[in-house]
């Protein structure tokens, strides 16, 4: 041990130390000091936040990478890699799940959730990717058929798993996802084929060949089919390549998304009809079957500018939207109609689309020109805890978000789960519709504008562009232009702005950056962005 | 023994507590590696002094041979767009003012006063005037990228990554930011053996234990805009090539997160600085001025610039080189602060480890591999992390910030960089060369990430191979891993079991809990002697491991097996983790099943999923029952594809792979069925297959012991047809066929069922056997059924009325 004098000697001297290392240590920590200033000016800003709030109901965290090949769901829990939801008569939400189960979660409108129960209704299928409650019982699609759920002694466990449509080719690819079903205004329900990736070995030998075109894929791949009322099963429309998403708008009408990928340029969203192909030339494997609506073509352009491609190969539907790479989003999923008259929001009738790399949810406003649907869109909120699947709203207008991102990979601390997004009443300063006119386009924003900041043409600026059609994945943004805008127009209730501007160029996308106006209140735009697919330039005002 | 460690541990920290009380006032240039291990030390090898001749630039004026390649400048091709004018105007002005301990020499005063300001003006356009340098980021769906990434950071994540992979290892802590629990180090465990009261400890200064001190950083929001830190946090070898700073793997968000922890951290207001970002810095304008800027590289290339400054259009200006400066008497030039070259501002400590380095460099300037290595690491500051030879390693005050993502305590090595030592003889070359270039993670279970570093870099592999080569393990007797004999890799599966899947993972299968090192594949990683010598004596080359010796004193602690021959045991543990085709220590393949192997222990569990083409193909629902018979439907072909006894079928492919491989039965004795169930009659009295399109699935019900019975429909009958066991002696199938109404009408073809397709008729009337022993009994219920032998195909002719027959299955 040491001895006392000593001590006694060494801690002056370490006293004195320790005065000096303090100063030193200050003046090194001068530049770690924060601003008080910093906190304030930042909640100043508008936030997603103020305005729709994430409730999260049950989150998980897996315990391997999400394209892990020994993927693991977190330890003891329920592996909810939501791909399926829809409500039951009793408000319980049931929800299908990738691994092949069906759930019913009760109390899930509970603020905070902390009381919400599950019970298994079903298991043993094969990843079903939608769930839909029709006539009184559950529909889902797995990877071989569309399947209904049938509780026949009600005790409240599927007993009957009745086989409603099935015939589709599935090789044992995994890329081979089955999605839907949604139901149209018809009546019909829809599912989507996603095409086979790189078939290998006994997969090729399941798959047929378009010897002109050169392509091979397995039976209705890349199709969207439609059963009808009376039980028939029949495809409808070909092109697709990674439609994980369906949903029909207020008036009934089917739509679908699809993912950024070779053909594909970019996200889309596309109305549902029969006889249109939207990308994809592997699907047309199939089109030389008796049941395609389609006519075979003898060649696919490869490499032209996307307007160039429509006239060249007219099978050829544009997107009602394009939803701009990384602006946007980047793999489209579900979509969901706000069917909520106001309880969402002030976006009623508008359509949200899932995102999944980016967890996010976009919105979609759409209009109709000369019959044909465009329009534009939007971002709407983002931070989910993981890749956004499924959407769904509740009677009270929240929506119910799905998340999975197994096999990919998103934004998000979490691996699957379900949040809820509620609105909280207050009316975010948005872009709420974007209309096209003959000489530019009319804005609605979902609060008067400030006249001074929305008059002024600076406060805008206008792009367009369009996209390569073409076998390589994805596509830059080309051939893009700036427009001019020559004035801005402030209507008497302060709600719309007519922004005169050209040039306008069919079939292109045109970007509107509209950060410089702000509310009538000084509020600045919660997203100053959007994106309109003009397919067809109106003829007159509307 | 203990006062011992005692004198030593207060001299070192006494030492240490008067270095940082002289630092506040310190302005001399700050170099990592100088600064922990020369800075006011008694050590004076020749390498403190050479470390400041690459680290410091000096070799780029005053050249030397290749072993002194300076570390280079920032590239500036297009620094306008990324730095804030002003900022680089100021830096030119004064770099010491902006960065104190920078290692940029002020340079600028060497321009006479009056003309300086214009001077520093034709610079910045000179340089604002080259193209911008921004790293390609391609988004995809494996790499989220958020539009304008940069504007979307979130300064607490930002914090939260800062503190936990790495950047702390060499960067300034912040004192608000508290790591996630008290973790005690190797050191403190140290200090703690003392036995002293915590207020001895606190008077004789022993809680404060060597400090390792920050590499300065430029204050970020005055220099940067969110978008241009962002990118040089993801890339920042782009900017400096000199590779010091290395890559941490940043995706571009938490790339964004940290850009907004950094600018916050520096007092910036976050509404200010999106409201800048959002204009973006842009280049002054040069146009119309391009005098201005064609003076600027005068100045450029006057001042040797370029010398540091890579710019391939302004040539070096290069002084006496480093063989030929005299060192001999008082200090000159750089040394001596002289109005014509350039000023560092370098302590008296500094110079005379330059000069004394430069002397002995002139002498005899041969490094041999160890000490190549070791000036290598020092250069890029390797022993910010790692220890080597009982120097560097993370910092005390650094520890708590290292940690594993469980927070389990494992020990420094389950939260701390590894140690380096004996890496040339534990690791191949290959795997070096892979983890340097960032693909050779094996730790996912550390919050610290590895970073990748540069080009200069790349030469360390072969450098830790060569100069660890020299003291070789020698393994007493040089062992053949290659040519074990092949019924070793049982024993080694075997003895993995013993100890080893307990803490390491294999092929990502892990028991709950574990945390270590995944075990296969090992041999493309480790060298086959250390292995061998590691496993007999972990602790002889890794101190304070956790990792036992299974070999305590060279007996093997499993003497059962192999005879308890440690080198053979060694050589067949080898063996067995270096082949892929394996299967799994028994105890990861119980765990695995544990959670994903489907055992029926009450109702019958029925899974649809992918199974081989031979088996129920893609369209398979498999139904396992909890008397170990099982079976495989086919719902395509509408066949009974295959029987089997024993286990039933694991899942994890099925629910949770992404490539959705078959599921295969893991029971024993399987059996597949005929291909075709069905066939009609010709005219000629053969029979076809019924194709699919006269097949057709309809789904199935589960009775109240959860037994599906499915339904489908072939050409013109409607079928019911149920399998389950039987008296635990197999299983037992009930066909129902129904004529459709339609059928009734119509002439319907003749409908016969394969039972099988391999049968040899038995004595017993209705009973068959196949090749594969299955034996084969038919009841008839109803009535009586044509049965008919035909070439070993065993079949029943259906009559066109309702009626149902059944099929016994043992085996």
């Amino acid at each position: 041990m040491v001895t006392p004098s000593r001590n006694a000697q060494s801690r002056n001297k370490i006293f004195a130390t320790v005065i000096k290392t303090c100063i030193g240590a200050l003046v090194c920590l001068l530049v770690l000091v924060r601003s008080p200033r910093s906190m304030a000016e930042t909640e100043n800003k508008p936030k997603e936040s103020d305005y729709y709030r994430v409730v999260t109901i049950s989150t998980s965290q897996a315990s391997t990478d999400s394209r892990s090949k020994n993927w693991k769901p977190a330890p003891d829990s329920l592996a909810l890699e939501v791909s399926g939801m829809t409500f039951l008569e009793d408000a319980r939400l049931a929800v299908s799940i990738r691994k092949g189960e069906v759930w019913f979660l009760s109390n899930v409108f509970d603020d905070p959730p902390n009381k919400v129960e599950y019970h298994r209704f079903a298991s043993g299928l094969h990843e079903p990717l939608g769930l839909l409650r029709h006539h009184g019982s559950l529909l889902t699609v797995q990877r071989t058929e569309m399947t209904r759920l049938f509780d026949l002694d009600g005790d409240d466990t599927c007993d009957e798993y009745q086989t409603v449509a099935t015939g589709w080719g599935v090789t044992g690819n995994y890329h081979e996802y089955a999605f839907g079903p949604k139901m149209d205004g018809a009546g019909n329900c829809w599912l989507t084929l996603n095409l086979g990736l790189g078939l290998k070995g006994d997969q090729k030998s399941f798959a047929l060949t378009n010897k002109t075109l050169g392509v091979s894929q397995a039976l209705w791949r890349g199709w969207g089919m439609m059963l009808t009322p009376d039980g028939n099963l029949k495809p409808m429309c070909a092109g697709m390549r990674s439609p994980s998403g369906l949903g029909a708008n207020l008036e009934g009408d089917m739509f679908y998304s699809d993912q950024q990928g070779n053909w594909v340029a970019a996200n889309s969203l596309h109305p549902l009809r029969s006889g249109a192909f939207f990308h994809h030339p592997e699907s047309l494997a199939s089109v030389e079957q008796p049941e395609s609506p389609i006519e075979p073509v003898s060649e696919i352009p490869d490499g032209l500018p996307f307007p160039d491609a429509l006239k060249r190969l007219p099978i050829l539907k544009p997107p009602a939207v394009w939803l701009p790479y990384k602006k946007v989003g980047q793999s489209a999923t579900d979509i969901m109609v706000d069917a909520s008259d106001g309880k969402f929001g002030p976006f009623a009738g508008q359509l949200f689309v899932g995102e999944f790399t980016q967890s996010s949810i976009n919105r979609v406003y759409l209009e109709k020109i000369e019959g044909e649907y465009q329009g534009a869109c939007f971002p709407f909120r983002d931070s989910f805890a993981s890749a956004v699947l499924r959407m769904v709203q509740g009677n009270d207008g929240s929506v119910f978000v799905g998340l999975s991102n197994r096999g990919w990979s998103s934004l998000g601390p979490a691996s699957y789960g379900i949040q809820r997004l509620v609105w909280t009443g207050k009316i975010p300063m948005e872009i709420k519709e974007v209309r096209a006119q003959p000489d530019g386009f009319e804005l609605v924003f979902t609060k008067p504008v400030d006249k001074h900041t929305a008059s002024d043409v600076n406060s805008y600026a206008l792009t367009s562009h369009t996209y390569r059609y073409q076998s390589q994945y994805g596509s830059d943004e080309i051939l893009e232009q700036l427009l001019t805008i020559t004035s801005a127009d402030v209507s008497a209730d302060a709600y719309r702005v007519r922004l005169t501007a050209g040039p306008l160029r069919q079939h292109f996308v045109h970007s509107l950056d509209a950060s410089g106006v702000r509310s009538v209140n000084g509020e600045e735009l919660l997203h100053a962005n959007a994106y309109y697919t003009l397919n067809r330039i109106p003829k007159i005002v509307r | 023994m203990r006062d011992l460690r005692w004198l030593t541990i207060t001299s070192m920290i006494v030492c240490v507590l008067l270095g940082v009380s002289a630092w506040a006032d310190e302005t001399e240039p700050f170099v990592a590696g100088y600064d922990r291990f020369y800075f006011k030390s008694n050590d004076h090898d020749e390498f403190g002094g050479l470390l400041l001749l690459t680290e410091l630039n000096c070799t780029a004026c005053h050249q030397a041979d290749k072993r002194l390649l300076p570390k280079g400048g920032p590239e500036l091709k297009g620094v306008g767009s990324r730095l804030q004018p002003n900022w680089i105007r100021d830096y030119l002005t004064s770099p010491s003012n902006l960065k104190p301990k920078g290692t940029m020499p002020h340079l600028l005063h060497q321009v006479p006063e009056k003309e300086r300001s214009d001077a520093i003006d034709s610079i910045v356009a000179y340089l604002s005037s080259t193209e911008s340098l921004e790293p390609g980021i391609v988004a995809s769906g494996a790499n989220p990228v958020a539009h304008e990434f940069w504007l979307k950071g979130d300064s607490e994540r930002g914090s939260k990554l800062y503190h936990s992979i790495g950047c702390v290892a060499c960067h300034a802590l912040d004192s608000e930011f508290q790591p996630p629990k008290t973790i005690q180090t190797d050191l403190d465990r140290k200090i703690e053996s003392l036995g002293l009261e915590h207020d001895e400890l606190e008077a004789m200064g022993l809680v404060v234990s060597k400090p390792v001190r920050p590499v300065p950083m430029s204050q970020v929001s005055m220099k940067y805009s969110l978008r241009s830190l962002s990118m040089f946090l993801i890339a920042p070898h782009l900017v400096r090539p000199g590779g010091r700073m290395p890559s941490l793997k940043l995706q571009p968000h938490e790339a964004a997160d940290i850009a907004v922890y950094l600018f916050k951290r520096t007092g910036e207001s976050i509404s200010h600085v999106h409201a800048r970002s959002a204009l973006e810095l842009h280049a002054e304008n040069t146009l119309g001025n391009t005098d201005l800027a064609t003076r600027g590289k005068k100045f450029f290339e006057q001042l040797a610039c370029a010398n540091c400054h890579t710019e391939s259009s302004t040539k070096p200006q290069f002084a006496k080189p480093l063989a030929e400066l005299d060192v001999s008497g008082a200090h000159q030039g750089c040394l001596a602060d002289s109005q014509r070259t350039p000023r560092f501002g370098l302590s008296d400590g500094q110079k005379n480890a330059l000069k004394a380095s430069i002397g002995s460099w002139q002498k005899s300037n041969t490094f041999d591999d160890a000490k190549g290595l070791s000036f290598k690491l020092l250069q890029l500051n390797c022993y910010a992390c790692h220890e080597r030879g009982g120097r560097g390693g993370v910092g005390p005050a650094q520890g708590p910030y290292f940690e594993n993502v469980q927070q389990v305590d494992i020990g420094d090595e389950g939260r701390l960089p590894p140690p380096l030592d004996h890496l040339g003889m534990k690791l191949t070359k290959n795997w070096i060369q892979k983890i340097l270039e960032g693909n050779g993670d094996v730790r996912p279970y550390f919050q610290a990430r590895m970073p990748v570093f540069s080009e200069h870099a790349k030469s360390l592999a072969v450098a830790f191979v060569a100069s660890d080569q020299a003291d070789s393990l020698q393994p007493k007797e040089r062992i053949d891993f290659l040519n074990a004999s092949k019924a070793d890799l049982e024993a080694g599966r075997q003895l993995l079991d013993t100890g080893c899947v307990q803490c390491h993972p294999m092929r990502g299968e892990s028991l709950p809990g574990s945390i270590g090192i995944d075990l296969a594949d090992v041999g493309n990683r480790i060298q086959a002697e250390w292995f061998h010598a590691f496993l007999l004596n972990p602790a002889s080359l890794k101190k304070n491991t956790r990792m036992p010796s299974f070999f305590p004193d060279g007996k093997s602690s499993s003497p059962h097996v192999l005879d308890g021959d440690v080198s053979l045991q060694i050589t067949s543990l080898w063996r067995y983790l270096n082949s892929k085709d394996q299967p799994l220590p028994s105890k990861l393949e119980q765990s695995q099943s544990q959670y994903f192997e489907l055992r029926p222990v009450d109702k019958p569990i029925l899974l649809r999923t992918f199974m081989e083409t031979n088996s129920a193909g893609t369209h398979a629902i498999a139904v396992g029952f909890r008397e170990q018979y099982h079976f495989a439907f086919d719902a395509q072909h509408v066949r009974l594809a295959e029987i089997w006894k024993g286990r039933f079928l694991n899942a994890q492919g099925t629910w949770f792979d992404r490539f959705a491989p078959p599921a295969i039965p893991l029971g024993t004795d399987r059996i597949t069925l005929p291909r075709s169930s069905f066939k009609t009659k010709n005219s000629d009295g053969t029979f076809r297959v019924i194709e699919l399109n006269g097949l057709r699935f309809r789904g199935y019900r589960l009775d109240k012991m959860g037994v599906p019975k499915f339904s489908y429909s072939v050409a013109e009958f409607d079928v019911e047809d149920q399998i389950k066991p039987e008296f635990n002696n197999g299983l037992s199938r009930k066909l129902t066929l129904t004529p459709s109404v339609r059928a009734e009408k119509s002439k319907i073809e003749q409908v016969a069922f394969v039972v099988v397709s391999d049968a040899v008729k038995t004595n017993t009337p209705g009973v068959f056997t196949t090749r594969s022993n299955l034996q084969v009994t038919i009841t008839e219920r109803s009535e009586p059924l044509q049965q008919s032998l035909d070439s070993s195909e065993l079949m029943i002719l259906i009559p066109r009325l309702p009626g149902s027959f059944e099929v016994r299955y043992q085996w």
